[in-house]
């Protein structure tokens, strides 16, 4: 049976909110789509669907896509943003419907486990809602 | 003489990267993805960060094409990509029953980034949508306050877009010239 978009915003909510647990230091953790729509975030508060973040988020995952290109470096698999106040891993994912997770730690955080828990989380949460939904139609004719 | 910047602004499906795609001596740097948004937007793809293109005038000029993403949620690239331009060439899709207010937006958001308010105005589509006219269009920007050339164009054929760049760089010799 086809998924129902709000059903599946608040199945990723939720693997969101265990993102946020298992990942210390984490204070942000949300999907957007590629071209910049915010899908969902790890609080409960329905997220409003055109929402700049997602915008900027796609935009520099982009030009890290053209970078990666330019030194013939093939896909862009992570962009790793580190700031003052903390630090940014952003990970594009998806067989068929191509998103963006995005997590924000609040300090310097050890950056092996956090890539791992996102790459575990990108390959679940594809697994769970990553069919288009004409292809869930069509698997249940 | 140049690099010169020209940037290519307009809605969603205006034909900007199609535009570069077409006038660019090079392989355009594209960051074009899947749109979420296909069905409302009536385009499978989208821009999300911009177009790169050049082209080698005749003269020897070389000018910089940068095509801006269309949608509002992507206005924090336009003063980037606008920053040290010489001139806009804002796009009209004549299928949109909105184009002339969509296009004022576009110039209202571009004229005040580039060197003397330097636009021009190019209205696609028109084949198959003969209204608005080019007078349409010419009337509602004098009207806002904007003296900029309007003109029919198909963005896939280069001669079309030289033209354009033509216009805006021939404007912006007058500008000059006058000062």
């Amino acid at each position: 049976m086809a998924l129902d978009p709000r059903d599946s915003r608040i199945g990723m909510q939720q693997e969101l909110a265990a993102l946020c647990k298992q990942v210390a230091s984490a204070k942000l953790a949300a999907i957007a789509s590629e071209d910049g729509l915010l899908v969902a975030t790890h609080e409960v508060a329905e997220p409003p669907p055109v929402d700049r973040k997602s915008a900027v988020l796609a935009s520099l995952i982009a030009l890290a896509r053209t970078a990666a290109k330019e030194h013939e470096l093939e896909e862009a698999r992570w962009v790793v943003l580190g700031c003052r106040l903390g630090v940014m891993l952003v990970r594009p994912f998806g067989r068929q419907k191509r998103r963006l997770l995005l997590l924000v730690t609040s300090e310097s955080v050890k950056l092996g486990p956090a890539l791992n828990a996102a790459k575990d989380f990108a390959v679940r949460i594809d697994a769970k809602y990553g069919q288009p939904e004409t292809v869930q139609a069509d698997a249940v004719a | 003489m140049g690099p010169y910047r020209i940037v290519f602004a307009g809605p969603i499906g205006a034909g900007k990267t199609t535009a570069i795609g077409a006038l660019s001596d090079i392989p355009p740097i594209s960051t074009e993805v899947a749109s979420a948004e296909a069905e409302a937007v009536g385009k499978q793809t989208t821009t999300v960060a911009f177009d790169l293109g050049q082209v080698l005038l005749e003269n020897g000029d070389l000018v910089q094409l940068y095509g801006a993403p269309g949608q509002a949620r992507f206005d924090f690239m336009w003063p980037m990509i606008s920053e040290n331009a010489i001139g806009a060439v804002i796009l009209a899709d004549n299928r949109r029953p909105d184009t002339i207010e969509l296009t004022l937006e576009y110039v209202r958001e571009f004229a005040p980034r580039v060197a003397a308010g330097n636009c021009v105005v190019g209205v696609g589509r028109t084949d198959a949508h003969r209204k608005p006219t080019v007078d349409d269009y010419q009337d509602a920007l004098e009207a806002a306050g904007f003296a900029i050339p309007v003109m029919e164009v198909d963005v896939r054929h280069k001669e079309h877009s030289l033209l354009l760049l033509d216009v805006l760089l021939a404007r912006l010799e007058a500008a000059h010239d006058g000062a």
